[in-house]
């Protein structure tokens, strides 16, 4: 499947990413609009870690045996046998924590929704949402610190 | 002492679109922008602002801008707010105004003042997509005569060492140590892709780069940094930096805190310790000791690469670029006194020197009036803006140009003039790791190398409509160029006719 | 009706049709296209998420939402059912590879899977039995009958002018899981636990007091070193409940869920070796021919001490419901399963709580804990050997997965930040390669670490 990785050598701890993340699961998708009106704001998959020194911008692995969706009590977590994007529904969500408990990567996390909590990550949104392309944080990446690319498993 | 300096720029943030996300605050190496939590609120030192416009193109919602500062001056000619901020800046410092990049002053730009010739009727235009359009450039000394056996269509005189370019362009000296490593792989990387040369400047070959030696021009100048034979005999051609046209008659000095690990070896001095080239070379005193540093060159590549000689363009430059020639140089480098640099003092940069057009074409003129034009190739450098500056240069005589600040802007350089402070927010006139980290040269390759082909098309579309198929065609073509808004000294010495002559 | 008369016969029997079940299902028919297959359950319903039944009467979610697995889950992987309690399995034949119902009905299987997860286990109170308020909360069923029976004591509370009560007995994940369940539909809900303090098995003592403490600010009532003695009241309704102290609770309803046991009855009786669970090798297998067992039902090597225990905790189960299917249909990609740990995630109201491995220490083991409280949050690390061994993360549960695969990588502190336990841990806190490796799964071997083809 084609995965987002981040390189390191390359991150300037701009966050772009994670801007450009929070208007792609806005309702409006209009950053202005998202960042300033959006109740609740809305949130990113993505975050960088780090700082100007040293950055790294880590979000979901998709992994090929992934824990969330082992540990997921709803059956809400779930990977795609077909694409392999791992994907969460809130519908079906109710919060528990367990993916947050079980991914290695601390790419799942949970948003304080009412009446219950959801957990959201990354959803791979370029193809998982039938848009072609790059995801958009790839997109954002003004350096090639991510990069989309066919991976080898 | 209250500092009386008034800040150059002003930063517009439009508060409807900010969303605080800071990405400004981060992409900003002079901290400019500080979001601060109590406020919640972005505070803006101004002063800061050296309109480098990386927040400006980072900003993912459009919200910053920057102007000058409002502030005006008291209505005089003379005493301009610029320069009574200057005076005020040496009485708060007692020291020589510093800059960097090219002068800004409005010196006439003769490149405007020429315009192309294009075939109507008398003779056919030729379309570059159908036709065939040469761009190849070979540098380096010609044969007095050629021998030809034409039963084997043979060349029997033996060849001078030459380099080829594929394109007119090639990327003029700037070192690391001034520039980034990526800033100056970048340059590599393209002059590889498109077949031309970047020049390593007086800061040596980095190992990393050694690999890209086949489409390098090392330099050797009066710090003689990083040369040694492995280095001479890396590159494709070596150029002896006898001057700069942006800071003619004076030397450099990089200041040891730019001289990192890498540097330093690069370099081959002490870590940390300044790195100064002296205003002259201390061993050329004459065209005859120029003459030995050549042939010594030569000799140190066994006579297997063309030895070019650089100099800013100064008011007998006709005269000097002779006794080049004669002294041996298979390659004129005429630097004119608007080209770029990474430090200069402002004055120097600002007030010596002379403009390239007008050198180039008395060089031009004088190497064929002595009959020598063909022993040494013509480059020229200064503020090549363009495709249109390319075809102007090659009209007026130069067989090639080289160009630095087209590229460093299409690396990122905003042409701030601040890279003397080692800030570079762009990543390029810095050594800083993490500023450094902000050119992946991936990127600024491929977007030297879109700009380098786009050039090219345009000069083959200007070339196809002066009917000319190949640029040695259009070399020292003056009929080709007519001038507006010149006097008749300048049009004589420009060698070209006024437009409708 | 002849008794040898062709019985219907399976290449797989799944008895029980909860998290191990179904992922076992489903594996052996991603290895096997054409074996037949049947899950058998005595419950009447496709496979839901069952720690999900609190969160139905907390009204996070709905039953019709609660389904683990799509709805056409079974018919897509052409999987035969028979749900219902009529369908419990009552025996097993090992040697002749025959299963009997509840109904009578036999039948045949080549290999069968034994995941019939954990029964509660009914504590030693005088009056428990035959009371028609008194509720379990495991399955569904339960959950269900406790919802209506509340829902109507409250009704008949307040019609009476008082205030309606509901006592849960034990204060484990699933008797706080249910007092804050039934906490929205009764008014007063009190708390009863034998231990001295509330999640005895996955807290420590000074955790468990802050959170009862925070538990006592939305109004749930408990009260640890103090359980029922005996549930009294006329006929078969339960209408107080006497205290060991001394003291009597009037109440509605009771909920008992004082703890579970592996449900081995089964397999025991088919002649199958257990221990703390049935004992099962690291292919799952139980001692019987062509029986295996996953999920709650068996007995795990704790990966941390090697101690042997029962692990009734859904990711348990769905990676041993993979391994036995994968054993099952013989696939390439079986990997032994070797062990586990405990991993739990919880939530009560606003407070939750992840704790992981071994949290409580026998104080002679070279143990070492480090504990950091700030405002609502509560976090504990045990430590042994310079690996982590454990953690506590009470109302602090960002990026704890990090911990626990430091625990379950055996990574050793020596080589991440120092402040790992301090802040919230993040990727920067492995070292460089570590990193990178743990980042870049499936990396492109053409590219190097700058993203570059060179």
């Amino acid at each position: 499947m084609k995965r987002i990785y981040a390189i390191e050598a390359w991150c300037v701890d701009c966050k772009r990413c994670e801007v450009a993340c929070k208007t792609f699961h806005s309702k409006s998708r209009n950053t202005v609009k998202a960042l300033k009106a959006e109740f609740p704001p809305p949130q990113n998959r993505i975050r960088v870690e780090g700082g100007r020194q040293l950055s790294i911008a880590v979000n979901c692995r998709h992994c090929a045996a992934p824990k969330c969706v082992e540990g997921c009590v709803s059956g809400a977590m779930t990977k795609d046998p077909v694409t392999g994007v791992v994907s969460t529904n809130p519908e079906k969500c109710v919060g528990c924590r367990t993916c947050v408990s079980m991914c290695p990567f601390g790419c799942v996390r949970i948003e304080e929704t009412f009446p219950k909590a959801v957990a959201f990550k990354c959803d791979l949104c370029g193809d998982v949402l039938g848009q072609p392309g790059e995801p958009s944080c790839v997109t954002a990446c003004p350096n090639n610190a991510l990069i989309y690319i066919e991976s080898e498993g | 002492m209250l500092d009386y300096l008034l800040p150059r720029y002003k930063v517009l943030r439009e508060d409807d679109l900010c969303v605080k996300c800071g990405v400004c605050e981060r992409s900003c190496a002079n901290d400019v922008h500080t979001l601060d939590e109590e406020m919640d609120a972005f505070l803006i030192d101004h002063k800061k602002c050296v309109n480098c416009q990386r927040c400006v193109v980072m900003c993912p919602t459009g919200a910053l801008a920057i102007t000058n500062w409002p502030q005006v001056g008291n209505g005089s000619n003379n005493w301009t707010l610029a320069a009574m901020q200057e005076i005020a800046k040496q009485s708060q410092t007692g020291g020589v105004l510093l800059t960097s990049m090219g002068n800004p002053k409005p010196f006439p730009i003769y490149w405007d003042h020429l315009l192309l010739n294009a075939s109507q009727v008398t003779n056919p235009s030729i379309d570059p997509l159908r036709e065939p359009m040469e761009t190849r450039v070979f540098l380096g000394a010609r044969p007095e005569a050629l021998k030809v056996n034409e039963r084997e269509h043979l060349v029997k005189t033996p060849m001078p060492p030459q380099i080829k370019l594929d394109v007119p362009v090639m990327f003029s000296a700037m070192s690391f140590g001034s520039i980034s490593l990526n800033a100056q792989k970048s340059l590599a990387m393209a002059a590889q892709e498109l077949g031309t040369y970047f020049n390593t400047g007086e800061g040596g070959l980095h190992k990393d780069l050694e690999r890209f030696g086949a489409h390098a021009v090392v330099q050797v100048a009066s710090g003689r940094f990083g040369v040694d034979t492995h280095y001479l005999n890396a590159g494709a051609m070596i150029e002896i930096k006898i001057g700069q046209g942006a800071k003619p008659g004076i030397g450099g000095h990089l200041p040891g805190e730019k001289i990192n690990a890498e540097v330093s070896r690069t370099r081959m001095i002490p870590e940390g310790t300044d790195a100064i080239s002296p205003a002259p070379h201390h061993d050329i005193y004459s065209i005859e000791d120029l003459r030995q540093l050549i042939f010594s060159l030569k000799e140190a590549c066994r006579y297997q690469k063309p030895v070019a000689v650089k100099i800013a363009a100064v008011h007998n430059v006709a005269a000097i670029a002779s006794g080049m020639v004669r002294a041996g140089a298979d390659v004129v480098v005429l630097d004119g006194f608007r080209g770029g640099t990474g430090a200069a003092p402002t004055r120097i940069r600002d007030n010596v020197g002379i403009p390239i057009e007008l050198a180039l074409a008395a060089v031009d003129r004088r190497l064929r009036e002595e009959s020598i034009r063909s022993q040494a190739s013509l480059v020229v450098a200064g503020t090549i803006r363009s495709s249109a500056d390319i075809v102007k240069a090659v009209a007026l005589g130069a067989d090639a140009v080289y160009c630095a600040s087209g590229p460093l802007i299409a690396l990122g350089c905003h042409q701030c003039q601040d890279c003397a402070s080692g800030k570079c927010n762009w990543g390029i006139a810095t050594q800083r790791p993490e500023l450094t980290k902000r050119l992946n040269p991936e990127i600024g390759a491929q977007r030297v190398i879109n700009l380098v082909k786009a050039w090219n098309h345009e000069v083959q579309e200007m070339m196809g409509g002066m009917g000319i198929n190949a640029i040695d065609s259009l070399k020292g073509n003056r009929l080709m160029l007519r001038g507006v808004g010149l006097n008749e000294k300048e049009l004589d010495i420009l060698g070209v006719k006024h437009a409708g002559e | 009706m002849a008794g040898n008369q062709a019985i219907t016969s399976f290449d797989y029997l799944i008895i029980g049709n909860s998290a191990a079940g179904v992922t076992a299902a489903e594996y052996i028919r991603a290895q096997d296209g054409e074996g037949s297959i049947l899950i058998v359950s005595r419950e009447p319903y496709a496979v839901y998420g069952r720690p999900l039944i609190s969160y139905l009467l907390e009204g996070k979610t709905t039953e019709d939402r609660m389904g683990f697995k799509p709805d056409d889950f079974y018919m897509a992987r052409n999987i035969d059912t028979l749900f219902g309690p009529q369908y419990e399995v009552v025996s097993l034949n090992a040697a002749g590879h025959q299963a009997v119902m509840r109904d009578g009905q036999a039948i045949g299987y080549g290999k069968c899977l034994i995941a019939t997860g954990s029964v509660p286990f009914v504590p030693p109170i005088e009056g428990l039995e035959g009371r028609t308020n008194v509720f379990g909360f495991l399955t569904l069923d339960d959950a269900k009958s406790a919802w209506n029976a509340a829902r109507e004591a409250t009704a008949a509370a307040h019609e009476a002018g008082r205030k309606s009560r509901a006592v849960v007995i034990g204060a484990g994940l699933i008797g706080l899981k249910a007092a804050e369940a039934i906490s929205y539909h009764v008014d007063e809900v009190v708390v009863l636990e034998l231990a001295p303090r509330i999640l005895p098995a996955v807290l420590d003592d000074r955790g468990a007091a802050i959170l009862q403490g925070q538990l006592a600010g939305h109004g749930l009532d408990c009260r640890p070193g103090i359980t029922a003695s005996a549930l009294q009241g006329e006929g078969a309704q339960v209408s107080s409940v006497a205290l060991t102290d001394g003291s009597t609770l009037e109440c509605d309803l009771v909920i008992a869920a004082v703890g579970v046991r592996p449900d081995t009855a089964l397999a025991v009786g088919a002649g199958a070796e257990q221990g703390r669970g049935l004992v099962v090798g690291t292919d799952l297998k139980t001692t019987l021919a062509d029986v295996y067992a996953a999920g709650d039902v068996t007995q795990v090597v704790n990966l941390l001490d090697c101690s042997k225990q029962p692990l009734a905790l859904w990711p348990n189960a769905m990676r041993q419901g993979k391994v036995a299917g994968q054993y099952m249909a013989g696939s390439p990609d079986a990997e032994p399963f070797e062990g586990s740990f405990a991993v739990n995630a919880v939530d009560f109201y606003d407070c939750s709580l992840l704790t992981s491995g071994i949290i409580n220490p026998a104080p002679e083991g070279g143990y070492e804990e480090q504990v950091f409280v700030q405002g609502k949050a509560y976090a504990k690390f045990v430590t042994k050997n310079g690996l982590l061994m454990g953690y506590i993360l009470l109302n602090r549960p960002a990026n704890a997965g990090i911990y626990t695969t430091i625990i379950e990588e055996r990574i050793p502190l020596a080589e991440l930040a120092d402040d790992l336990f301090e802040e919230t841990p993040i990727n920067l806190d492995f070292p460089d390669d570590l990193r990178w490796k743990r980042l870049h799964a499936f990396y492109p071997s053409g590219l190097d670490k700058r993203g570059w083809k060179e």
